[in-house]
């Protein structure tokens, strides 16, 4: 026989009516490592567990004289359901009825007498360190569902708060429509219009790096600047310069945040653009494209002051029509060769159905990649043009 | 300080790839003038990506040596090309 033996000392409850027997388990589990506790009968045993449950192993021979295993089982479920140490039936009955039922009442396992003493100890070992395992389990799955019950309040309460921050800092301009899809709780993107009091139209579409809420965090700076300096007439000049210094300055050297900003200079009728690191911006009439304003700069957050340039592509708004700006989530896409979605394939559809150009956008993104939810967080907005004039003419144009 | 290291980046270059590409950059600014990034490879970048090659190419600047990508596929090209990188990373 091995010389094996187990520890921490675990407790077994051993019930056996053959005292003899119950001896013999007794001392071989005690030479392995265990606590033995020894109850000769049905009764002394049915008392013992009213007042001491903390066993961690039961070895229960069937037949105990003054009543069975079985009824030891029906006693022992009633008197503890939640922590129910394993139980090891002892018997010289093979009987499968006898077996089946046994397990049905909650035995873990089965030895058939003469009982092989090693094996005994073997299966008490395995079934003791099953059990531990499976609270350890329990209790780090319920430690997981704290913390993600935790998580997802602080997010919540995140959320509600960012949210708040874009809602005081944007305004509601008829004509301006944007899809933002983020990819996960919280959107990396973010679009926000606003008129100014002499009544310029502003309108800014940012694309932060990464995703989710350490993304929308570095977008929080922008937010703020970009709307008290809308409220003070700034020009685009002066509004990226600021927002580039904020960023440089309060957020970490591998962040930093895509941005195209739109200034309709009401007075002079005239357009700018400043557009660093995002996908062109269209400017289209009647399925023509009138402008392409491509990215000419990096990214805000990167160059220091001396290096970053803010300046602006300015154009005659003569005629009205469309503006599209996107995020590079909606290029970035793939279908399932692997093959990008493409800044072509945008121009290409924007072009083909100016009517319809977000619908298009969507449809035929979700057609390309085969999926509704994406890898990174997508956005597409278009700007009426005529529809802005008209409700700043008629002075509605704010909500 | 002179010469050259190479390395090899990998086919998705995104956050998921910071801790071995920042410690690579660090120990080829430890002896390198110019730290080649080999992108024959690299498939797909993210913004993420574009993040770690500003930050080393701001350490590299700060040891006074430089970083370079070579062999650029062209959708990676594409997205480094729309973030203007080339104003401040070389490639070729």
């Amino acid at each position: 026989m091995n010389d094996f033996s187990f520890g921490p000392a675990y407790s077994i409850l051993v019930v056996d009516d053959d005292e003899y027997l119950n001896e013999l388990m007794c001392q071989f589990l005690r030479s392995k490592g265990f606590v033995t506790h020894s109850i000769c009968s049905y009764l002394k045993s049915f008392e013992l567990l009213k007042t001491n449950s903390t066993f961690d192993l039961i070895v229960l021979d069937y037949q105990l004289g003054d009543g069975t295993g079985l009824e030891f089982l029906a006693d022992l479920d009633f008197n503890n359901k939640i922590n129910k140490p394993p139980v090891i039936m002892i018997s010289s009955n093979q009987d499968s009825v006898l077996l089946e039922n046994c397990f049905a009442k909650g035995v873990t396992d089965y030895l058939i007498k003469p009982v092989n003493l090693s094996l005994l100890a073997l299966k008490a070992s395995a079934l003791i360190n099953t059990v531990a395992m499976q609270k350890i389990i329990a209790l780090q799955t319920a430690e997981l569902e704290r913390f993600k019950s935790e998580a997802e309040r602080e997010e919540s309460i995140a959320k509600a708060t960012y949210e708040y921050l874009l809602q005081q800092n944007s305004q509601v301009v008829d004509g301006v429509t944007a899809w933002l899809q983020p990819s996960a709780s919280f959107s990396g993107d973010i679009a926000l219009t606003k008129i100014s009091p002499s009544g310029d139209f502003y309108f800014l579409l940012a694309d932060a790096t990464g995703h989710g809420l350490s993304a929308a965090i570095t977008l929080m700076p922008m937010v703020s600047i970009f709307s008290s300096m809308v409220d003070k007439n700034f020009n685009l000049n002066s509004i990226v310069t600021e927002i580039n210094k904020k960023l440089i300055h309060d957020t970490p050297g591998d962040r930093f945040v895509a941005a195209v900003i739109v200034h309709w200079r009401r007075e002079q009728n005239e357009i700018d653009v400043w557009n660093g690191g995002m996908p062109p911006v269209y400017w289209m009439h009647k399925g023509k494209l009138l402008h392409q304003f491509d990215s000419q700069h990096m990214a805000l957050g990167i160059l220091e002051e001396g290096m970053f340039d803010a300046s602006v592509v300015s154009c005659p708004a003569q005629s009205l029509g469309l503006i599209v700006a996107y995020s590079d989530g909606l290029i970035e896409e793939t279908n399932e060769d692997g093959v990008s979605f493409s800044i072509d394939r945008v121009a290409n559809i924007a072009l083909t159905n100016p009517a319809e150009i977000l619908a298009s956008l969507v449809v035929a993104l979700e057609q390309y990649t085969g999926r509704k939810k994406y890898r990174d967080d997508i956005s597409i907005c278009i700007l009426d043009m005529a529809r802005i004039l008209a409700g700043h003419t008629s002075g509605n144009s704010v909500s | 300080m002179s010469g050259s290291t190479v390395i090899k980046m990998p086919k998705r270059f995104d956050y998921s790839s910071s801790a071995t590409f920042n410690r690579d950059v660090l120990s080829a600014l430890e002896c390198a003038g110019t730290v080649t990034l080999d992108c024959a490879e690299m498939e797909y970048i993210d913004s993420a990506g574009i993040g770690l090659l500003v930050m080393s190419q701001k350490k590299a600047q700060s040891r006074e040596s430089k970083i370079v990508m070579t062999n650029l596929l062209s959708a990676p090209k594409e997205i480094l090309q729309l973030a203007n990188l080339q104003k401040i990373i070389e490639m070729s």
